[in-house]
């Protein structure tokens, strides 16, 4: 039965099953939602002042991983845009939208839905259809992704 | 000490779980928002394997405390407000 699923949609499962240990680790270890534009935004923004150190630990430990990982793999590619004008529009869109909102899909996705958070499911719908509508116009009717 | 080794094991399984599901892939997050092209649902069963663990985790909150002390987070706030959904929007834009 296996063999009929697609192998990415397994390797997303197991990713998936691995994020949700994370946030279950930080959660029941430190009391903490791990959301992860949370964690980040607290670092630029001094209100993490005190407990800088375990936000930098968790932060070395998401790019660590992926860079032990990485010779393991083969085909590894994040497809990247090199249009900078769009990855600078993107990555403020990004910052500023998961402030705003106070969280992004780790926080309001993960750490949200999984206690059926009325704010986690109103901003995940929010994010994947302003997101769906963005790639209809960026790639379909601009072709510019 | 705990606290710091707590948050680099849980910050390598959320790194290596981005990876291996093929988060850290642009095509693959966009190519899901993608509904009138290629739809590719792999991240949602990115979304639905984090539930799982996430879920019992909230779960085993009841009557705890977390392992290095201090209290869990309290209940979720059901104002949603003009904020979350604008940002949400942006976030989701970019």
């Amino acid at each position: 039965m296996l063999n009929s699923i697609p192998t990415d949609w397994l390797y997303g499962l197991g990713g998936g099953l691995l994020i949700g240990l994370g946030g279950a680790v930080f959660l029941l270890g430190n009391g903490g939602i791990m959301g992860a534009s949370g964690i980040v935004g607290g670092l630029v923004d001094g209100s993490g002042k005190s407990n800088m150190a375990e936000r930098l630990a968790f932060l070395a430990g998401v790019f660590l991983l992926p860079v032990l990982l990485y010779p393991m793999f083969s085909d590894v590619d994040t497809h990247a845009t090199t249009n900078i004008a769009v990855l600078i529009a993107a990555g403020l869109c990004v910052g500023v939208g998961t402030r705003l909102a106070n969280g992004c899909t780790s926080g309001h996705g993960v750490c949200g839905i999984s206690r059926l958070s009325l704010r986690g499911i109103v901003a995940t719908v929010f994010y994947i259809m302003a997101g769906g509508l963005t790639v209809v116009l960026f790639r379909h009717l601009l072709g510019v992704i | 000490m705990t606290r710091i080794l707590l948050a680099l094991i849980a910050g390598g399984l959320f790194g290596a779980g981005l990876f291996i599901s093929g988060m850290t892939d642009t095509s693959k997050v966009q190519g899901w928002l993608d509904v009138f092209g290629n739809w590719d649902p792999t991240l949602a069963f990115v979304m639905g394997g984090a539930i799982i663990p996430m879920a019992i985790a909230w779960i085993l909150t009841n009557g705890r405390k977390p392992v290095v002390g201090g209290e869990f987070p309290s209940p979720p706030e059901p104002k949603l407000g003009r904020n979350l959904v604008l940002g949400s929007i942006l976030f989701g834009i970019g």
